[in-house]
């Protein structure tokens, strides 16, 4: 449980968070018990689940999406590799994969602790995040719905 | 390439940096020029190698660790999903793992755009790469080596 002072900086976190959605005219929905956001993004291809919420206790935001399908058992050794490739070019954020049940999620986070975060911060995480995950989705759609051996996952995702 | 306040705000923030490795009496080398510093860390079993970069361009502090190992060719995919089930269970900072080569690198990074970041911060960032290194590298290690499935790998981790 955050103490005082670590909510007072997460609640003043996530009034900067929403201050960033609201100049750059997002729609979403608010959950201010949480300190968390909820909304989507039309991607080039496939929507872009988005989800940012303020940790009090760890003191970070955090930036999440959810890949609008699953990977069936018989793909998810590509994916491993699919992943693991987008991770290794990756400057910020990454691509987490649930292996046992072919859930891929991509997670961007940036600490606050002791710190003062301007509007500016929460912009580059959400366009960030919206672009990678943009970039990637349909590639891993792509590759879930083929027959692609590990050799030829890497060659797409390069 | 940086403009001016861009570089002026980085080397503020690695000048934050090195007084929070400073306050806590940590050995490092530091490049001035490139704003990189290094460190090295003795872990439960394996070193640990840390370079710590601000990127002026992105307004970013980067983190990375290497591990001292390499998976060889015929464990590439066993690489891949253990460094999947790894991440899965992150809060912060990932492995980043090239299925080519074998290489894995832990990376941690937070931005600095528009914001002051304290020692605090700083402290946070090594502490945690520190123990989340320490307590991958071991077992990445013998998956690398073929003596852990990545089932057990995962077992390993979740308890």
């Amino acid at each position: 449980m955050a103490d005082t002072k670590k909510l007072k900086r997460a609640q003043e976190a996530y009034k900067t968070l929403c201050k960033m959605l609201d100049k750059n005219g997002w729609h979403y929905d608010k959950n201010e018990d949480r300190l968390s956001i909820a909304c989507s993004a039309s991607g080039d291809d496939l929507p872009i689940d988005v989800r940012m919420s303020i940790d009090a206790d760890r003191q970070l935001a955090v930036f999440l999406s959810s890949m609008p399908f699953t990977v069936p058992a018989d793909r998810r050794d590509a994916l491993a590799v699919a992943v693991s490739r987008a991770n290794y070019g990756m400057v910020d954020g990454s691509f987490d994969y649930k292996y046992s049940e072919g859930k891929i999620v991509f997670r961007l986070t940036s600490s606050f602790i002791d710190s003062v975060v301007g509007v500016e911060m929460f912009d580059y995480m959400l366009g960030v995040s919206c672009s990678t995950v943009d970039n990637y989705n349909d590639k891993f759609l792509m590759i879930v719905k083929s027959d692609m051996t590990p050799d030829e996952v890497v060659k797409v995702i390069e | 390439m940086s403009d001016a306040k861009q570089l002026k705000n980085a080397k503020s923030v690695f000048s934050t940096l090195c007084k929070a490795l400073d306050s806590r009496n940590w050995k490092y080398n530091k490049d001035e020029n490139e704003l990189v510093i290094t460190f090295g860390v003795s872990g439960d079993d394996l070193s640990m190698n840390f370079v710590v970069k601000i990127d002026a361009d992105r307004e970013l502090v980067r983190l990375f660790s290497r591990m001292p190992f390499k998976f060889p060719e015929e464990r590439r995919l066993e690489g891949a999903i253990a460094t999947c089930h790894a991440n899965y269970l992150l809060v912060d900072g990932s492995l980043d793992y090239d299925y080519t080569d074998g290489e894995c690198t832990f990376r941690m990074t937070a931005s600095y755009r528009d914001s002051l970041l304290s020692p605090t911060l700083f402290d946070y960032m090594v502490d945690v790469s520190c123990q989340t290194v320490d307590d991958l590298n071991d077992k990445l290690l013998l998956v690398a080596k073929g003596v852990l499935t990545p089932d057990e790998f995962l077992k390993k981790l979740t308890g």
